[in-house]
């Protein structure tokens, strides 16, 4: 019970208590709480104490007991002011409303894309140590040109963890490269799934990574070749329960016991997962490791960095590692002069948390987002942001003249100008507060489309943490306080004896500022205007660009090479069918992930060439529809099997002006028989990759008689398509075990361009929301000016003006807006355009009709704004407007 | 008698009041509501409605001396007026007559 006395009542209570408490009542108020806190204390938990304190204060919240002093009245004039802010909202409905709605979609859009900036910045951060995570990626020089790897050397990591202590652990990860579509069966039944999440790590990949266990161990769980990590949704995939520890699923070369079964892996990795299998399951990576090899490049290597080492200190070491371990294989590879070539291996660090947005190398686990989208679509929310403050802004100042005489009676009843000042802030943070409370609405609604365009995982109950809340607020006051304290500046400027006698007629002195948020609205405008159809055109440009082949109705089967004997009889079965015109096979299509390679030339003054490789049939060529510019195609009436088809940029690497003739000799084993390939053919340009980058040398084997090729293609009719599919998968089905799949060239090459459409997409939405809300913010602005000017209008008309002719004089000033914000607008639209568009290797050129049409646009979205405000005036009776003065 | 009606909040504080006196201030009074009539109100309602009683004119304060407990604050100790003291009085004899009539009439009913 002593120490119970010494119990004292919140703190903050109390100061609150002092704060409104008249000084007569303070003391004995104080005295009743002391004591009733010192009885309760006796009773009951201090924490119950301690709210019983506060309810009582908080019920001592009663006008009786408040100070009288000028405090009080702020206090008392506050409630007024909200009273008041709500009386005039219902008053002016559609100010209400342009005002709300716009200040709401502001902000709806802003929290949006600060949920979607906060996800794509979260990538790979709940990992645990993920600021120690690193990945060690490769810059590879060959003599001439330089490629970056995400990937290393399969020894790196034993190198590390045997010889560098600052390494705390590291692993080696896998992905198929060239089919990563893998078939998993099983004994009990006959379900095949193909599965093209199959990744393969060594077994400490649990140790650097920290997925979450459902069953099984992570520290032994990958430790056999033949063990096999699914995660939760695999595993309920499968066995319809996560309970699936020790069961065996078939591959094609073996069963493999499930040793583990993790969470999900979530949706903000750099890397995803159904399955992890044990790297020494895959024959040619061991073969690698026996042969001990730096040069090829096949595994991820993550390592995580004690703590106290930085990667500043760390990265010289591989210059080390290379020179200590690598050089004796890379000299038996590339010859002992490899470093005179002009050969290197430069290892760096790449932290795991900025993968997603900075890493752009040529080889990465998936294809990762761009921090430059990121920018972008900050950039676009300030925009919409900064537009609906404006509207706030010019749409208040618009609205003074009504509420002058209401300030001006103010006034005279003895309101200080800080009285008024504060009045209108009070309005405007409530304004904000409506508009916030609705835009969070906005955000839940939105969230789920906002989803579908990106392919992101947003989370509503992002924003309903008590941090982001807290912020939320911070900024709605802000907002509040910014886009209402000029209004409020000027309209308390206001002197009562004017206002009251009429002649009211606002100042000269807010024109200028009023001129220039208007001009930076016009700005805008023109800007995301010029913008999207420049956007639009590029996206355009990129469906539609000739490719060098034709993608039109070319049906794709992949997995042909399991036919193996049974190739021919499926080729000549579907053949029969009259609606496919042609069947080429290859190892890759457009698309793909293709092997390369180093070719000498047997001419002295043809340098080596390297180029992506691929082997083709002769009906391959013709079914692509590949332009043959010098030479000719396979033909397998001539003995073709050393042939080889090279593309323009082939021939341009090589320097020479007629290649056809001359032989590339394969280096690629030092040991073996040199062979050489005949230059029979050119073949036009045409890309296999992405538009984003250029079209590189690549060289077209002939695949010989008995090719059977790892991908078809089927030129089909547009006739009856669903009947031509039908009988090839009948033509499949009664050949092959695998299940059929297929698709067509053009969507798959369309994917590639996915991330940009989704950020066009977003731009184009907040481009769009952007426009709408600068055409409100005219809107209300054009009934302002209109309204001042009403009665030089109606003499205007008494006098003959004609309805255009007064539509001419209300929208001149605005024109001369519009003229300048143009002339701002265009270079600064045409810099930021050109340099999106350096993204892409081919792309439009951003051309003077994209920002004449987003001018005139804009032109005319004003003179349809403003001349509807003209027209309502000038249709008013003169007698109306003039009488009453 | 006196014109005015009070509620029957104001009548249970003035009767605590009058019980209490001279050691009638918010806290006591609060504690003796709730101990007679079971009313747990916050001291600022009791506070509310002294504050209205003492306009009226039923009840004069001042205020009086401070012990320990109260970390050495003054307390404001209520005394009722005669005014006061008349109301409560008017209001139990009018009572006391209607309940005697109602018992009354309760018993010749119930024969």
């Amino acid at each position: 019970m002593t120490d119970r006395s010494k119990y004292q009542p919140p703190k903050m209570a109390r100061w609150l208590l002092e704060r409104f408490c008249a000084d007569q009542w303070l003391d004995e108020i104080t005295g009743d709480l002391q004591e009733q806190f010192e009885d309760n204390t006796a009773t009951r938990t201090l924490t119950v104490a301690r709210l019983i304190y506060w309810w009582e204060v908080f019920r001592l919240l009663r006008p009786h007991i408040f100070k009288r002093d000028k405090t009080y009245n702020r206090t008392m004039l506050n409630f007024n002011h909200i009273k008041i802010s709500y009386r005039n909202l219902l008053k002016n409905k559609v100010y209400a409303f342009i005002n709300i709605l716009g200040l709401s979609i502001g902000i709806a859009s802003v929290m949006l894309i600060a949920i979607y900036v906060n996800y794509e910045t979260s990538y790979d951060k709940f990992f645990e140590d993920s600021d120690r995570t690193y990945r060690i990626a490769l810059e590879r020089v060959y003599p001439g040109r330089v490629k970056t790897f995400g990937t290393s050397s399969i020894l790196l990591a034993p190198t590390l963890r045997e010889n560098y202590p600052q390494i705390e652990a590291v692993t080696r990860l896998h992905r198929l490269f060239f089919n990563p579509e893998v078939p998993v069966s099983f004994e009990e039944n006959e379900k095949v799934f193909i599965e093209d999440k199959f990744l393969f790590a060594d077994s400490l990949f649990f140790q650097v990574f920290s997925h979450e266990f459902i069953a099984g161990d992570p520290k032994t769980a990958l430790n056999r070749p033949t063990d096999v990590v699914i995660t939760e949704s695999t595993a309920i995939k499968y066995y319809g329960t996560t309970d699936a520890l020790d069961k065996i699923i078939n591959m094609n070369n073996g069963t493999r016991r499930i040793t583990g079964v993790i969470k999900d892996v979530p949706a903000n990795s750099h890397i995803h997962f159904d399955l992890l299998g044990s790297i020494r399951s895959l024959p040619f990576l061991n073969a690698a490791v026996e042969q001990g090899s730096w040069v090829n490049p096949w595994v991820y290597t993550y390592a995580r960095l004690r703590d106290g080492t930085t990667p500043q200190a760390f990265e010289p070491e591989f210059e080390k590692i290379v020179e200590t371990y690598g050089s004796g294989n890379i000299a038996r590879q590339a010859g002992s002069d490899w470093k005179e070539k002009g050969h290197a291996f430069n290892y760096f660090l790449q932290p795991i948390e900025s993968i997603h947005l900075e890493s752009k190398l040529d080889v990465e686990v998936e294809p990762n987002s761009d921090i430059v989208y990121v920018y972008i679509i900050s950039v676009v929310a300030l925009i919409i942001l900064t537009i609906s403050s404006i509207n706030f802004v010019n749409l208040s100042i618009a609205r003074s003249t009504e509420r002058a005489k209401e300030v001006g009676i103010r006034k005279v009843m003895g309101s200080q100008r800080s009285a008024l000042i504060s009045q209108f802030l009070t309005e405007s943070i409530f304004v904000c507060l409506i508009s916030s409370v609705l835009s969070i609405g906005f955000v839940y609604f939105t969230i789920p489309q906002f989803n579908t365009i990106l392919g992101t995982h947003l989370d509503f109950s992002t924003i309903i943490q008590p941090l982001a809340i807290a912020a939320l607020l911070i900024f709605i006051l802000l907002i509040g306080v910014i886009s209402g304290f000029y209004p409020a500046l000027v309209i308390s400027a206001l002197q009562p004896s004017k206002v009251l006698k009429g002649t009211y007629k606002s100042s000269g002195k807010g024109i200028w500022l009023r001129n220039s948020l208007i001009i930076v609205q016009f700005v805008i405008s023109i800007f995301m205007i010029s913008g999207s159809i420049v956007v639009s055109n590029q996206m355009d440009y990129l469906s539609n660009k000739d490719l060098g082949f034709n993608k039109d109705n070319l049906l794709v089967l992949r997995q042909t090479g399991r036919l193996g004997n049974d190739y021919t009889a499926f080729f000549n079965d579907i053949s029969q069918n009259s609606n496919i015109e042609s069947i080429g096979g290859a190892t890759f299509i457009p698309g793909d992930f293709m092997g390369s390679g180093v070719f000498q030339v047997n001419h002295p003054e043809v340098g080596d060439v390297r180029g992506n490789t691929f082997s083709a049939n002769q009906e391959y060529v013709e079914t692509m529809e590949f332009d043959m510019v010098m030479g000719r195609s396979f033909d397998r009436n001539f003995n073709d099997s050393l042939s080889v088809i090279i593309n323009e940029a082939t021939v341009r690497a090589m320097g020479v002006e007629n290649p056809i003739g001359m032989k590339f000799l394969s280096t690629n084993n030092n040991n073996g028989p040199t062979i050489e390939f005949n230059i029979i053919g050119v073949v036009k340009d045409y890309n296999f990759y992405s538009l984003h980058s250029e079209i590189s040398p690549i060289l077209m084997f002939y695949g010989g008689n008995n090719f059977v090729p790892n991908v078809m293609v089927l030129r089909v009719n547009d006739t009856n398509l669903n009947a031509t599919i039908a009988q090839v998968e009948n033509g499949w089905k009664a050949l092959s075990e695998q299940p059929f799949k297929y698709s067509f060239l053009e969507t798959d090459l369309d994917r590639q361009y996915e991330a940009d459409r989704a950020s066009t997409s977003v731009f184009d939405i907040f481009t769009f929301i952007a426009i709408i809300m600068s055409c409100t913010g005219l809107f209300g602005l054009a009934t302002y000016v209109v309204n001042q000017r009403s009665k030089e209008m109606s003499i205007r008309k008494v006098l003959g003006a004609s309805l255009p002719g007064i539509i001419r004089v209300f929208s001149k000033e605005f024109l001369i807006l519009i003229g300048l914000a143009f002339v701002l607008a265009t270079p600064l639209a045409y810099f930021a355009l050109d340099n999106w568009l350096a993204n892409f290797a081919y792309h439009v050129s951003p051309g003077v009709e994209a920002f004449v049409l987003a001018g005139s646009a804009t032109l005319l979205l004003v003179l349809i704004t403003v001349s509807y405000q003209a027209i309502r005036v000038a249709m008013v009776n003169p007698v109306k407007t003039l009488r009453s003065e | 008698m006196p014109e005015e009606i009070i509620s029957s909040q104001e009548e249970v504080v003035l009767l605590s009041v009058g019980s209490l006196e001279p050691e009638a201030y918010a806290y006591g009074l609060k504690k003796e509501i709730k101990e007679q009539a079971g009313f747990s109100w916050s001291l600022g309602t009791i506070h509310t409605i002294l504050y209205r009683l003492e306009n009226k004119g039923l009840l004069k304060s001042e205020m009086g001396g401070s012990t320990g407990k109260r970390g050495g604050r003054s307390k404001r100790l209520y005394m009722l007026t005669t005014k006061g003291y008349d109301m409560v009085n008017h209001i139990q004899e009018v009572r006391n007559a209607m309940w005697s009539k109602l018992s009354a009439n309760k018993v010749s009913t119930q024969k």
